[in-house]
């Protein structure tokens, strides 16, 4: 099992109003899973990922990671546990404007004791050939790639997708879940994709829905497709 | 592996070259200003100090009357001490124009030659560097000295001369209307003259003597030598102006500089505070992200401080490579436009680099470090947001009915507060610089005609003794200086019912004191209050109660009657010093006179300073109008970067470029003008007390006065800056494309 999490619960106050963005929450993933949390917007998806991201600390209940409890740490642990074990990939790619394309995944490298090949990483996104381009100079599909990238080539046990193809046309959004699909078989890293996108599923072992801040269903993918195979 | 971010440092800097250029030119200058003004001082004072054992420079020397008598010289041969002849012939070689000649010496006070060769025929001469400068003559020119012409076979500096004061009575050195020369002794001995000085200095031989031994054995041979001649002048080396007036003068700029230089690091400082907050505010979402993937708060401080880190290391070497080279020698160029000093190589100076470069690069980090860290530890989710505010709830401030423009740019304003905050102690600090730089010189034009306007005659003759005149017209007076603190202050001694000064018209009465404004001012003393001053190398003091002030701008004075003055210095009932009098007195000898003072006396004095300090004034200026430019081109290219999605947004809804100046540009207009207004009633409060700090410390006194012209003509300038800046952002405005921002938005 590389996560559990264990009735979390987060709050936020807006003014005097308080808004339950999670009640309770418990799930567990294993290891070299792809797992998709589905849900409509404001149902605490992001909020989730993010706790397990450790960029937000729940307000009750625990996670684990590796049999390790991660919850309550101080933000240098967290920090830590973002920089060896986690990859992070949002739906605003995020890229450094100045740096080209292959200097933003070196600098996923960077933080990495063992970082993959970044050549090889490179032909297996399909950037080979735009390695010295800037962001601007790229498009959107190319820079979500780029943003993967840099978020893989840490070889990370577990790689975050926040809407990773929300910002994307529908062929480019293919490509990308096929090169999901192609990391996780390739470097073994469990994935969580966060999405509202209903077709992202099918491609995913382990299928987490959430509503209103609870867990609506948690069911294991026994029809599972390849992404290659997913129309919507 | 090196941190990867790292690799954009070039592409940072090339992305924000205009700004950095501009801050990397006012550092350097401001670097190069400091570091070329201590590395001149200290070079030119350890060379000035220096002199005086590799020039043996005498301990003092004494003027007779005639040459020295045998017993004379018998007695002082028993004293340790050595004797040298300095004689010395003053000769008009044009109309005004004054040379002293001296034999060329070997021994005692050590010429130093600065181009072409010393003497050697009979029709060689040597001329001070200064004076042969300011009167047109170089080596081959022909001088002529009385009827015998002479040709100048080299430049030179005397190591008794570094300023040139033709009398150690005189208020200031005059090098244009005097000057030194060299010949050798066959040429000398045959010379016509004005004047012969039999001058002979001495050299003590033990050389570990302290200012008071040396002081008690001055006095011992002052003793001597009047018990055996005549003597006309004697002076210790202490007190000689020409020799130590310039060392005295070194470095009394040093703390106005300092001040000035570390205000203007704190600014740049401050510059690059609103640089980085807005390239961290653009580029928050990428921010986030790294954070996200585990990038710690220390490597991206590291990282968004090493451009500034850079920057001011590289101004802090190009400021330094300067400021050994260009502005030394530019500030040793405005030292020794005035003094006659003998040049001194460039030496290395540890403190000028410790508080030019190391304490401005800590000065500098201390600020981005106690900014950096305080904004990056925001949570990753607000940089994801991209909002970087600290405020948990933000709510905008209602502005009620204004009209669209108005809030549009109010809120311009609130979201730029840093940047115009920046920009108004910088205007501030611009507008003290310029106003600094503009005031003196009229300040020093006005007192000159104030010293004019209150002169108290056309003649002022010293005595070397009382001599009387048949001119009736003329009064006599007395004087004597007396100390008090580091300055000197002249008691003067007037007849009952003088003509020549109103104050003393009015009948002095006995006991009674009257003090000149500038002394009153620059010691606050009341009326009834005791003045104590005491008398050099004595323990006698005097006491004068203040009974009224007078308006007399040429020196500090105190005015009581001549028997008053008789009485308290224990003179006999016919002592007097001097004469009062609006024409020459024909029937005085030369040899009596020890000075006159006159109308050219007091206004060339303050020429000289002008023309001394003329160049630190244009420094001043010059660099407050680059303060100008600097501090409003930075930030309003700030306000406009960090608004280019807002200025693309109002294009694409159809606002024509006019309107976008309007908004954005005008905005920076109106702070402009809105900090000039605050700066100018600010400035000249700080200015004022600035001036009297100044003015406590200095051996004078100037009334502050700054000219009608110099707050409009500090505005005009600081709003010319703006606008050659506003035609630059409007071209930039105009090139921000729509088209870019649309695919951003994607």
């Amino acid at each position: 099992m590389l996560l559990e999490v264990k009735n979390i619960s987060k709050s936020f106050h807006i003014g005097t109003h308080t808004i339950d963005v999670l009640k309770n929450i418990s799930f567990q993933v294993e290891r070299g899973k792809i797992c998709t949390l589905l849900g409509p917007s404001g149902s605490g998806k992001s909020t989730l990922l993010n706790i397990i991201g450790g960029i937000e600390i729940p307000d009750r209940g625990s996670f684990y990671f590796d049999g390790i409890e991660i919850s309550g740490h101080s933000e240098k642990t967290l920090g830590c546990y973002r920089r060896k074990r986690l990859g992070y990939v949002f739906q605003s790619y995020n890229l450094i404007p100045n740096l080209t394309l292959k200097e933003n995944i070196e600098s996923g490298a960077y933080l990495s004791d063992k970082p993959l090949d970044v050549n090889d990483l490179l032909y297996t996104l399909g950037l080979w050939d735009r390695q010295d381009q800037l962001p601007s100079q790229l498009s959107g599909g190319e820079q979500q790639r780029t943003a993967i990238g840099r978020a893989v080539i840490k070889n990370p046990d577990l790689l975050l997708c926040d809407e990773p193809t929300g910002a994307l046309d529908y062929k480019t959004s293919r490509e990308i879940l096929a090169l999901l699909e192609k990391v996780n078989q390739k470097y073994e890293c469990t994935i969580m994709i966060v999405t509202h996108n209903e077709a992202i599923q099918r491609m995913a072992d382990q299928i987490i829905r959430l509503h209103d801040g609870a867990i609506r269903s948690n069911e294991n993918n026994t029809n599972k497709q390849k992404a290659a195979e997913i129309a919507w | 592996m090196k941190n990867p971010l790292n690799k954009r440092i070039p592409r940072m800097l090339t992305g924000n070259a205009g700004k950095m250029v501009a801050v990397l030119l006012f550092l350097v200058l401001s670097i190069s200003l400091a570091s070329g003004f201590l590395v001149a001082e200290h070079s030119l004072r350890i060379g000035y100090d220096n002199t005086f054992e590799e020039y043996n420079i005498e301990d003092g020397h004494f003027e007779l009357l005639k040459e020295m008598s045998d017993p004379l010289a018998e007695v002082l041969k028993k004293e340790k001490l050595s004797i040298f002849t300095l004689f010395n012939k003053d000769l008009e070689i044009k109309e005004n124009r004054v040379l002293r000649i001296y034999p060329v010496r070997e021994e005692i006070n050590r010429i130093a030659l600065l181009e072409g060769a010393m003497p050697e025929t009979d029709e060689e001469i040597v001329l001070e560097r200064l004076f042969a400068g300011n009167n047109g003559y170089e080596v081959g020119s022909n001088v002529k000295l009385g009827a015998k012409a002479f040709w100048v076979s080299g430049i030179v500096a005397f190591s008794d001369y570094s300023s040139l004061f033709k009398n150690n009575a005189d208020g200031l050195f005059d090098n244009i209307r005097f000057g030194i020369a060299g010949v050798n002794q066959k040429a000398f001995d045959v010379l016509e003259y004005n004047d012969l000085h039999y001058t002979y200095a001495w050299k003590n031989h033990d050389p570990d003597l302290t200012p008071e031994e040396k002081n008690d054995f001055a006095d011992k041979i002052l003793d001597i030598v009047k018990e055996h001649d005549l003597i006309k002048d004697f002076v210790r080396r202490a007190d000689n102006q020409a020799i130590c007036f310039a060392g005295e003068d070194f470095g009394n700029d040093r703390v106005f500089m300092m001040v000035f230089f570390y205000i203007t690091i704190v600014i740049i400082a401050f510059l690059y505070v609103v640089v980085m907050r807005s390239t961290i505010e653009l580029e928050a979402k990428s921010i986030g992200s790294l954070r996200a993937l585990g990038y710690t708060n220390g490597e991206l401080i590291c990282h968004y401080s090493l451009l500034p880190l850079l920057v001011t290391l590289m101004g802090a070497l190009i400021g330094n490579v300067l400021g050994y080279t260009l502005m030394k020698d530019a500030f040793i160029y405005i030292y020794t436009k005035s003094y006659s000093l003998i040049p001194a190589p460039v030496l290395w100076n540890a403190e000028a680099f410790v508080l030019t470069t190391l304490v401005p690069v800590l000065i500098i980090l201390l600020i981005i470090y106690g900014f950096l860290p305080a904004l990056l530890s925001l949570p990753i989710q607000k940089f994801l947001h991209n909002d970087l505010s600290r405020r948990k709830q933000k709510y905008a401030i209602h502005l009620g009915k204004l009209s669209f423009f108005t809030r549009f740019r109010l809120r311009i304003i609130f979201q730029n507060a840093s940047a115009y905050l920046v920009l108004l102690v910088g205007i501030l600090l611009g507008s003290l610089l310029m106003s600094a730089g503009l005031m003196l010189p009229p300040l020093l034009e006005n007192h000159q005609q104030e010293v004019l306007d209150n002169q108290i005659c056309a003649y002022q003759y010293i005595l070397r003794m009382p001599v009387e005149t048949a001119d009736e017209q003329a009064e006599k007076f007395a004087v004597q200086s007396l100390e008090l603190g580091e300055g000197t202050v002249q008691v003067l001694g007037i007849e009952d019912g003088s003509k020549f000064l109103p104050v003393a018209s009015q009948g002095l009465q006995t006991g009674e004191a009257i003090f000149s404004n500038g002394l009153t001012s620059k010691y606050e003393i009341e009326k009834g209050e005791q003045l104590v001053l005491s008398k050099k190398y004595t323990d006698d003091t005097y006491s004068f109660e203040l009974g009224d002030t007078v308006y007399y701008p040429a020196g500090f004075t105190i005015f009581i009657s001549l028997d008053d003055f008789r009485t308290i210095f224990d003179c006999d009932d016919t002592y007097f010093t001097g004469y009062f009098t609006d024409h020459k007195l024909d029937d005085l000898e030369d040899i009596f006179v020890a000075s006159i003072r006159t109308e050219g006396d007091l206004t060339f004095a303050l020429d000289q300073l002008m023309d001394s300090m003329g160049q630190v004034f244009k420094v001043m200026a010059v660099f407050s109008v680059i303060l100008f430019f600097v501090l409003i081109y930075v930030l309003s290219k700030q306000v406009v970067e960090r608004n280019q999605q807002s200025i693309a947004m109002l294009k694409i809804l159809g606002y024509e470029n006019s309107e976008i100046n309007n908004l954005y540009h005008v905005t920076t207009g109106l702070t402009v003008i809105f900090s000039f207004l605050i700066s100018i009633p600010a400035c000249k409060f700080i200015l004022k007390i600035i001036f009297k700090q100044i003015m406590t410390k200095y051996i004078g006194w100037f009334d502050f006065y700054v000219a009608p012209w110099v707050y409009p003509a500090v505005v005009v300038s600081g709003l010319v800056s703006y606008l050659i800046i506003y035609v630059m952002q409007s071209k930039r405005t105009k090139g921000i494309y729509t088209a870019e921002f649309l695919k951003e938005m994607e």
